[in-house]
């Protein structure tokens, strides 16, 4: 069995994420970069699958650029099998719907059985390219797993809705996101890190993948960023010293948010 | 002795005593032989520098037994009975000696050495009676019980008797020459062939009866030989080996600085990390088991052992002194050893029983191998769990707090916490198995340089409410100058509670008109957890990075010292960044507190006086840096005379103090198995009848914050830096709300 994991590079989540007004596009340099941690969830899913059918294959994919084979690297690290970076300059400025189409073609050649992905970056938040991949692959998506069985041929996931979740199943091959509570991601050992030095990257152009220059990147996007602002500082909580009323503010508290 | 007649009788016997005695020396040349070996296929470490200082450790902890005395009882006991055992030792050597060459050695055979004999013999005879007391009835839980024990003393009082004998009958036999008219020997010798009327004189026995006692004092010889030579051939499957092995270990004990763990050299080049089976570990390490007189000094004292964690630092070293012996063929007294996988026997450990692999064990010179060889006829089936997640659990490795106590007790200087580091090293950098709330501190560490979520921009915010500015090294002009650099630590610069600590800190450096900066955002954590977790890939990342920062402003800024509230952090920098190319002066904020009022730089006020405070020895500040009066002396600043603070004491404190339960990582992992290390800690505070607990550690000051909710004593007990005392005992009015943190976010 071969599954592909999608991974992309971020700057570091807990740094404060600045945007270029110019470009409106979020600044990449000068910030630390890291392997997406919502793809941490990704890549054990899939090591879980590995780990109970032997032979399997977990490929890590990733369009960005050059120093996105650090965040692949940590995949292979985590125990991942081979990678496969798509770099060009000619993908900068590339929308989602484009990321889709070239990762969709970069995972076409791995021959999968089953492609997982974060539900959405932790930069850009889409969360536009799992479909899309669906879309050009023409595979079925199960979204928002925090449950996934692969067995007889079939992806089984429980999907996480507003207020419970359901059961939903898919013929392989298919694209599953999974949210941050499917699992907890192993942590590399050293070992793993120096093996991952080792192990295959196949590094790719929009060229290999037979695009033009036309339709990705910059020039083939079709969506645009209009402006920005920042979002609205969440206040601080309320504090309710008991003088015996305590219990019933904070009912009314509840009440109020229609929570009761 | 009887003049010129040998105790072995003529050639006959000469002969005789030859081939026993190159029988015997055969016997432990057999038993110690596999074991020298194996020690020495130990990986590597150097132990021969400064030959000076080796040869005073060994005078001072062997000869004069130094560390025993930290049990005073037991330690002054056991002094004794060493001390008289070297001088017995005279004697036996002299006995083989004169069976073979029966020549007076006048010194030896003197009247003041065989009263020097007597006397000690009288003396060791008591220690045993104490140590059979302390066996019998006292029984504490830390020693091993077994027959060892026993059989040690059955030993020792055979040696006496048979020496007593020796002289009781030498006196009857030739009293005009025996031995040095010993006082002891000599009345023994006139109780047992008691003089009769027709005696020349009382003291000069007719022929007859000097031939029996000639006859007889050759069989007491022949005893005593047979007993010393059986008790050598006995004592390498013993505890009592140490008497030996303790020559070596107080000799090759550490000499670097206690609180720097091993460096993994060229760690991306290394093929194996830490470790998890017998050839991973150093000749040291394997010494180290050779000595253990399992006394269970080290256990009594061990933090997770008392609150009931699987974890007995005795237990880890006999462990790996199973394997030892096993592979060197010799049985462990009072131990099942290897065989069908048990263990010891000595009630403890009777759970451990995974799975079983063969063990490769010590070829010996002839061929006699005694491995597994499928139970084919005569050969001794010999297996042996793994060591690590065998005979070790991983719970044991990860309760432990490296708080160094039981190191520090080990009167034959075995050193438990780079073994469990190192083990520990292997579970993390080769297996990535750890506890898993460990694995955000990893990845915080890794990526934004502190145990949490937390921009490095966020170590500035306590500067924000300072009435005056904080300088920051990376902010400088070209050419200023900087005295002290004040590293204020993850835990100083962005954990509310210990912030407090830190503004404290800065308006005493501020007021005392230091020359100080910070490196604020580009301060990362030491690595200190990282690495005692056994993350050392990760520690050397942050000390190399954080190096490479100090070093970049120590030549501009004329950079004299560093400073820190932390002793995690003031460990590391002091003690384990040299390793690394980092080379600083480091000093404690109680050590620069304690100078700055000598100097009268700082003056406390009497604001606390009579409130009674007790102090918490930090293990990183203690046990590991032998930081123990500053801060004293700093609380017994405050204020004086008749309003003086109440100082007292806990009963476990200095190099005794009892860890709070945050060391070794453990502050970053759950502690769920037995009662916890912190409450334990809170409630002998508490009992002093103290209403503050100092301390001078950030991770102490959290484990007994929450100590102290725990047992709820919030209204009788509360911690506070140092430094917050040394400010409230100006403004006492600020003391009472110290506790309550107003502030709560969504």
């Amino acid at each position: 069995m071969n599954i592909v994991v999608c991974v992309k590079q971020v700057p570091e989540p807990t740094g404060t994420n600045r945007i270029d007004p110019k470009s409106l596009r979020i600044m990449r340099e000068g910030v630390d970069s890291v392997l997406d941690p919502a793809d941490e969830f990704s890549i054990e899913a899939a090591l879980q699958i590995q780990e109970a059918n032997p032979g399997t294959n977990v490929i890590v994919v990733s369009m960005g650029p050059e120093r996105a084979l650090e965040a692949i690297r940590r995949g292979l690290a985590m125990g991942a099998s081979k990678g496969v970076l798509i770099s060009d300059p000619n993908l900068a400025g590339s929308d989602a719907l484009a990321t889709a189409k070239v990762l969709a073609g970069a995972i076409k050649r791995e021959n999968p059985d089953l492609v997982i992905t974060a539900t959405e970056s932790s930069d850009a938040y889409t969360g536009m390219v799992p479909g899309g991949i669906a879309h050009h692959l023409g595979l079925p998506l199960l979204s928002y797993a925090k449950k996934l069985t692969v067995s007889g041929g079939k992806a089984s996931i429980e999907r996480q809705t507003e207020t419970g979740f359901q059961r939903v199943e898919a013929q392989l091959p298919a694209v599953v996101t999974v949210t941050g509570s499917i699992n907890t991601p192993r942590y590399p050992a050293l070992k793993g890190i120096m093996q991952a030095k080792k192990k295959p990257v196949d590094q790719l152009t929009a060229a290999d993948l037979g695009f033009s220059p036309e339709q990705v990147g910059e020039k083939g996007a079709k969506e645009k960023v209009l402006g920005w602002a920042p979002a609205e500082q969440r206040k601080a909580g309320r504090v309710i010293k008991d003088d015996g009323t305590a219990a019933a503010q904070v009912a009314d508290f509840l009440a109020q948010l229609k929570v009761i | 002795m009887p003049e010129h007649v040998a105790p072995t009788n003529g050639p006959i016997g000469w002969v005789v005593f030859l081939l026993v005695l190159g029988g015997f020396l055969y016997l432990v040349y057999r038993r110690v032989a596999p074991l020298v070996r194996l020690i020495r296929q130990g990986k590597p470490e150097n132990r021969t520098d400064d030959i000076g200082q080796r040869v005073w450790f060994f005078v001072s902890n062997y000869l004069l037994q130094r560390r025993l005395f930290r049990k005073p009882i037991p330690g002054t006991v056991h002094a004794l009975l060493f001390w008289g055992f070297i001088i017995l030792q005279v004697g036996v050597g002299y006995s083989i000696f004169y069976g073979l060459i029966p020549v007076e050695i006048p010194l030896i055979s003197s009247r003041p050495m065989a009263t020097l004999v007597d006397f000690f013999i009288v003396v060791i005879f008591l220690t045993t009676i104490y140590f059979g007391i302390r066996r019998a009835f006292i029984r504490p839980g830390y020693l091993t019980m077994t027959r060892d024990g026993w059989i040690v003393i059955a030993f020792i009082n055979l040696s006496i008797l048979t020496e007593i004998l020796i002289e009781a009958f030498a006196w009857r036999a030739a009293p005009s020459v025996a031995t040095g008219y010993p006082p002891l020997g000599r009345r023994l010798g006139e109780l047992l062939i008691p003089s009769s009327a027709g005696w020349p004189t009382p003291t000069e026995a007719p022929v007859s009866v000097r031939q029996m006692a000639l006859l007889l004092w050759q069989i007491a010889w022949w005893a005593k030989v047979l007993v010393i030579l059986s008790f050598l051939v006995y004592i390498p499957t013993s505890k009592h080996l140490h008497i030996f092995t303790a020559i070596f270990n107080t000799f090759f004990q550490n000499t670097k600085p206690k609180g720097a763990l091993k460096k993994i050299e060229n760690i991306e080049e290394a093929e194996h990390y830490g470790a998890n089976k017998f050839e991973d570990f150093t000749w040291k390490d394997l010494l180290d088991t050779a000595v253990c007189t399992e006394c269970g000094r080290c256990t009594e004292v061990c933090p997770a052992n008392a609150t009931g964690k699987p974890l007995n630092p005795k237990k880890i070293i006999i462990d790996l002194k199973t394997e030892l012996f096993t592979r060197s063929h010799i049985p462990m007294t009072g131990h099942t050893v290897g065989v069908g996988g048990t263990r010891n026997d000595h009630g403890e450990n009777q759970d451990a029983t995974p799975q079983l692999r063969p063990a490769e064990v010590e070829t010996l010179d002839d061929g006699a191998v005694t491995a597994d060889s499928g139970g084919g006829s005569g050969a001794r089936t010999i297996q042996l769990p793994p060591l690590v997640r065998g005979m070790i659990t991983e719970d044991e490795l990860w309760s432990c707090t490296t708080c160094r106590a039981c190191m520090t007790e080990c009167p034959v200087f075995i050193e438990h916490v780079p073994k469990i580091v190192d083990m520990r090293r292997f579970l993390v950098l080769e297996e990535s198995e750890f506890p898993p709330e460990v694995v955000p501190l990893f990845n915080n560490l890794e990526r934004n340089g502190n145990p949490w979520q937390m921009r490095p921009e966020e170590r500035m915010e306590w500067t924000t409410k300072m009435p005056f500015e904080v300088k920051v090294l990376g902010e400088l002009d070209e050419g200023a100058e900087v005295d002290v650099l004040f590293w204020v630590g993850c835990m100083g610069s962005l954990d509310q509670r210990n912030k407090k600590v830190t503004q404290n800190l800065a308006s005493i450096l501020e007021e005392a008109g230091l020359n100080w900066a910070i490196l604020g955002p580009e301060e990362s954590c030491t690595g200190d957890p990282a690495r005692r977790i056994g993350n050392e890939y990760l520690y050397q990342m942050l000390a190399e990075q954080n190096i490479e920062t100090i070093n970049g402003y120590k030549e501009a800024v004329k950079l004299k010292k560093v400073v820190t509230a932390c002793p995690h952090c003031f460990n590391t920098l002091k003690n384990e960044y040299p390793q690394f190319n980092g080379h600083y002066e480091v000093v404690h904020h109680t050590q620069l507190i304690s100078k700055l009022i000598e100097e009268g730089k700082i003056k406390p006020s009497d604001g606390l006086a009579g409130k009674k405070i007790t102090y918490h020895d930090p293990c990183y500040l203690g046990r590991y840096n032998d930081v123990y009066d500053a801060p004293r002396f700093v609380l017994n600043s405050l204020g004086s005379g008749l309003k003086k603070v109440d100082f007292v004491e806990m009963p476990r404190n200095k190099s005794k103090s009892f860890c709070c339960g945050g060391g070794g990582g453990r502050a970053w992992m759950e502690e769920k198995i037995g009662s916890r290390v912190n409450q334990t800690r809170v409630q002998e505070a508490a009992d002093t009848g103290a209403e503050v607990v100092a301390a001078g550690c950030p991770f102490c000051i959290t484990m007994f914050e929450d100590g102290i909710k725990g047992k709820g004593l919030e209204e009788k007990l509360k911690v506070l830096d140092v430094t917050e005392l040394v400010q409230l005992s100006r403004q006492p009015a600020q003391i009472a709300p110290a506790q309550q943190q107003e502030t709560v976010e969504e």
